[in-house]
C-alpha cells in the first residue's frame, strides 16, 4: 500500500480507537502509545508531519503476507 | 472510541502459533514485560488457539498507566562503562541466563543490606572517593547509562540510602557497584554467591 493510504488509514484507525496493540502475554513497556506515554491526538500530529521519505514497508519477518508500515519521525517510531 | 466487550472475536498475529489467529476479548491480569508489577484484570484479546494474551486495545491504557506507576519508579544514571561491566558481569556469574534482570535486583539487594549497617554505608563513602582517582585513570571510557524502573519501596530505600550516605544518586549506584565488584567479581569463591543464586533462582520462578 502506498504512504497515503498508509497513513490515511492509521490516523483514522487512532482517531476512532479501533487500532489493538500486540502483545506477547505481557505489556511491552517501551510502546509509548500503549502505555500511555504519548496520546493518540499527539501521535497523529507527528503521523502528519510524515511524507513518503519517512515510510517504509516489508513484509512481516515471521508473517508471511502480512505488510508492515514503518514510520519514523523527529526521534519516534 | 471503540469499545471492546468480554466475548468479543477478533483478529490477531500470535507470535506462539505464528500465524494470524481468531482471537476472543476479556479481562486478564497481564504482566509488564520489565519484569515489574502487573495490570490487574485489564480487557486483552487472547488467541483462541493457545490462550496467550496477543492484543490490548486502547480502552485498557488508563487502566495500563495506574498499573505501572504504581509498579515503577525510574531510576537513571550514567556512567563510565566499566562500572556497568562490572554490573553485569556480577550478574552473569550469579546466573548466566538471568542476564540484565538481575542489574536492578543486585543494586536493590546492596541497597538493603547497606541501610541496616552503618559500616557498609561508610564503605560506599570511602568507595566515592576511591572510584573517583580509579575513574580518572579509565582513559576515554565511554559513557553508558543505566536505566531501569523500580518499585516504590525499593526506590524509598534507594532515597534513604542517598540521605545515609550524603552522596549523590549516581556516586551512589558507583558505589555500590564497586561494592557488588569486590564481593561479587574478584573473589574467586564469594561468599554471597549460595544466597545470591537462590535469590536469582526465586526470580526466574
Amino acid at each position: 500500500m502506498a504512504f497515503k493510504g498508509v497513513r490515511y488509514r492509521v490516523i483514522k484507525a487512532l482517531k476512532e480507537g479501533t487500532y489493538q496493540h500486540s502483545a506477547r502475554g505481557s505489556i511491552e513497556d517501551k510502546n509509548a502509545l500503549m502505555t500511555g506515554d504519548i496520546s493518540p491526538k499527539q501521535l497523529i500530529k507527528i503521523i502528519d508531519r510524515c511524507n513518503g521519505k519517512h515510510h517504509e514497508s516489508s513484509e512481516h519477518h515471521e508473517f508471511k503476507g502480512v505488510e508492515v508500515h514503518i514510520l519514523k519521525r523527529d526521534g519516534w517510531y | 472510541m471503540k469499545i471492546w466487550y468480554a466475548g468479543d472475536k477478533s483478529k490477531a498475529l500470535c507470535e506462539n502459533c505464528r500465524k494470524v489467529v481468531a482471537t476472543t476479548f476479556d479481562y486478564h491480569d497481564v504482566p509488564f514485560e520489565s519484569g515489574i508489577g502487573v495490570a490487574k484484570q485489564i480487557m486483552a484479546a487472547t488467541c483462541d488457539e493457545c490462550g496467550t494474551v496477543v492484543a490490548i486495545p486502547p480502552q485498557s491504557t488508563p487502566a495500563i498507566r495506574v498499573a505501572r506507576e504504581i509498579a515503577s519508579r525510574p531510576l537513571e544514571v550514567m556512567m563510565a562503562a566499566p562500572f556497568l561491566d562490572t554490573l553485569d558481569l556480577a550478574a552473569y556469574r550469579i546466573d548466566p541466563s538471568a542476564g540484565v534482570l538481575l542489574r536492578k535486583t543486585l543494586i536493590a539487594y546492596f541497597v538493603h543490606r547497606s541501610l541496616s549497617d552503618d559500616s557498609l554505608v561508610e564503605r560506599l563513602r570511602t568507595n566515592a572517593a576511591v572510584h573517583r582517582a580509579k575513574w580518572k585513570s579509565w582513559h576515554d571510557a565511554p559513557t553508558k547509562r543505566l536505566s531501569m524502573k523500580v518499585t516504590p519501596r525499593v526506590g524509598d530505600e534507594f532515597d534513604e540510602l542517598i540521605k545515609k550516605s550524603a552522596l549523590n544518586k549516581t556516586t551512589l549506584v558507583k558505589s555500590i557497584v564497586m561494592d557488588i565488584g569486590s564481593e561479587i567479581v574478584e573473589p574467586e569463591e564469594p561468599q554471597m554467591m549460595p544466597e545470591l543464586r537462590r535469590m536469582a533462582a526465586a526470580l526466574a520462578a
